[in-house]
């Protein structure tokens, strides 16, 4: 899809790891992406698709379950690691149907959950903050005393409906006053970029106190911000120095915001002159997860829907085999180890499309010659048997070519 | 035994239900259906609360209307007085925090009295200026999701600081709670949801439709 082709391949920060205690579960956003991130008992970071497989309800609503996220429509249970489904209570005694939420990969650097939004093997290595590197070091250190001594402080995330790149030019304006923690007053300060999307601001006095704050570009419009606060600061001045920024990050966010606010008043078209950083992709009017056929489809037994699944990897022995699609009178090439699905969006035409892992039934499609090879979990042992509908997120044709109503 | 008016889908009954059931304590109901019948704008439902508000509690021969005055009346009644019990509801020996309370009453209020008919226009369909109520839902779930921040990083997460939850958390959570059908996306406000999740995990925390315990 287009909306892909803008996503960065860049590590982001997402949340201070000290919001996911207490089984929290925690729910953000990343370049139009909806993430769920949470922490399971055995202390295992997740950043997922905030989205279950099964009916496209957001898992954020769900309940944390030590070892498994669990969905709040109809309590599929998806486990920490892998994303896989592990239990339907609907079929206790049933194997647990073969589909996974969708997960991103995941570290932990300064404190903060970092992800980074894209396919395994292409993921880039991490690369780090030098400045908060040091910091990092000391805080692992074995001298007890430099432990005690070197502590930064992680600010509260602040929300701001502007985009990232405003919100990261404004910085450069950003001063504060960690000597005397005065809201009104600050010393000079000069910011350096210090990464794509992290910049440092140090005070221009003697004392040369930092702060480093990452960007988290949310959506069109929309930006978080993280701030670690260099130390050394003693345990007892944290709360002043989480103030002292809040309140000055306050100052900088209405000030933006209402630059924003009067651009779109006078545009009059809205948010016509903020660039969309991606296509939002999460529960949209074009996938109606909620009015499906089969709301509690069973889970097959195993064995019992015939042909065996590959769910999330398209088996790369898969055939290459030709596509006609009937109402457009066009013939597309489906590819080995390429879904039905991809090839249809890679000429433009759109089939709606929900846990495209057969499971939810919302690309299900007309089939009008030919023999589907079905793949999914959705239809019934009586639609495979007619053969005259498809999902088309993993299923194939049998024959040589098949013929669809599109 | 108590005799509580109210809907069950009304905000502001739904915070005098979960007061009760935190404090445990039983009662009767007798519904008044606000949609569609309107039988609160009924002669006698109006005879017994001339503004035709929920809810209405029948305590001790009287009848009490206004959710914060029925959650303030039921922690002092039922809540335990002196430094045992569940005191914490309503701290009456500590000047300062008993106008914390108070403070953050009159905060839930305004918070309430955005978000419910923001929630009404949402699922009835009144009529409403959604782009001044929406700014002004903003500032205040900023202001609120800043305050839990702060609380949780002082070791005391509750609304009033305190390191037990105030009949004010019961009056700010309901609110919280209906965001999602007042139309409000609640993905800015983390610090919201982990206090809303302690709210879940009391003992005692009464459900509504769409509003459940959490594990």
């Amino acid at each position: 899809m287009a909306a892909e082709e803008r996503i960065e391949r860049a590590w982001f920060a997402l949340c201070d790891v000290d919001q996911l205690g207490d089984r929290a579960i925690y729910h953000t956003e990343l370049l139009g992406r909806e993430l769920v991130v949470w922490r399971a008992g055995d202390g295992t970071f997740n950043v997922w698709e905030n989205r279950c497989p099964h009916r496209g309800v957001r898992l954020s609503l769900g309940h944390h379950r030590g070892e498994a996220l669990q969905c709040q429509y109809h309590g599929w249970q998806f486990s920490s690691g892998s994303g896989a489904c592990r239990f339907v209570p609907a079929h206790p005694d049933a194997a647990a149907p073969a589909v996974a939420v969708k997960t991103w990969p995941v570290e932990v650097h300064y404190g903060f959950v970092w992800t980074c939004l894209v396919a395994v093997g292409e993921v880039p290595p991490f690369a780090p903050i030098e400045e908060l590197e040091d910091d990092a070091s000391l805080a692992a250190s074995e001298d007890a005393d430099a432990r005690s001594q070197v502590r930064s402080v992680r600010l509260r995330t602040v929300a701001i409906e502007a985009p990232g790149e405003a919100v990261q030019h404004a910085l450069a304006g950003y001063c504060f006053d960690h000597a005397r923690f005065d809201p009104w007053q600050a010393s000079g300060c000069v910011t350096f970029d210090v990464a794509p999307h992290a910049v440092m601001i140090e005070q221009l006095d003697d004392a040369g106190q930092r702060v480093v704050f990452v960007v988290q570009p949310a959506r069109a419009g929309r930006t978080y911000l993280h701030g670690v606060a260099l130390g050394p600061f003693a345990e007892a001045e944290r709360l002043s120095v989480q103030r002292h920024h809040q309140q000055r990050l306050n100052v900088m966010r209405d000030a933006l915001e209402q630059q924003f606010d009067q651009r779109e008043a006078l545009s009059g078209e809205g948010l016509a002159d903020q660039l969309p950083l991606c296509v939002p992709q999460t529960l949209s009017p074009a996938q109606p997860v909620m009015l499906q056929r089969s709301v509690s489809k069973p889970v097959g037994a195993p064995g019992l829907s015939g042909e065996k699944r590959s769910p999330v990897n398209p088996d790369m022995t898969d055939r290459a085999f030709d596509l006609y699609l009937s109402r457009s009178r066009r013939t597309l090439k489906v590819a080995a180890g390429v879904t039905v699905l991809q090839t249809l969006r890679n000429h433009g035409i759109d089939v709606p499309s929900s846990c495209e892992q057969g499971v939810c039934g919302t690309c299900r499609t007309r089939v009008i010659e030919g023999t589907p090879l079905h793949r999914d979990d959705f239809l019934t042992p009586q639609e495979r048997a007619a053969g005259d509908c498809m999902l088309v997120c993993v299923s194939r044709a049998a024959t040589g070519t098949l013929t669809l109503d599109l | 035994m108590l005799k509580l008016y109210d809907d069950e889908l009304c905000g502001e009954s739904y915070k005098v239900r979960l007061m009760l059931g935190l404090l445990g304590v039983p009662y009767e109901r007798a519904r008044i259906e606000l949609y569609p019948s309107r039988q609160n704008a009924a002669p006698d439902f109006l005879a017994m609360n001339p503004l035709g508000t929920l809810p209405l509690l029948e305590a001790q021969g009287a009848l009490l209307h206004d959710a914060h005055a029925i959650l303030v009346y039921l922690a002092r009644r039922y809540g335990g007085t002196d430094s045992g019990g569940a005191a914490h509801w309503l701290p009456l020996d500590d000047p300062l925090q008993l106008a914390y309370v108070q403070t953050w009453l009159g905060f839930a209020a305004q918070l309430s009295g955005v978000i419910f008919p923001m929630r009404t226009h949402v699922l009835h369909g009144a009529p409403l200026n959604d782009d001044a109520a929406r700014h002004k839902a903003r500032k205040l779930l900023r202001i609120l999701d800043e305050r839990c921040w702060f609380n949780e990083a002082g070791g005391t997460p509750f609304v009033c600081a305190t390191a037990a939850p105030t009949v004010a958390d019961v009056a700010c959570f309901v609110p919280v709670a209906l965001l999602d059908e007042a139309g409000i996306e609640s993905i800015d406000y983390p610090a919201l949801r982990r206090w809303s999740t302690r709210i879940k995990r009391l003992a005692g925390f009464t459900a509504m439709a769409g509003v459940y315990a959490a594990l």
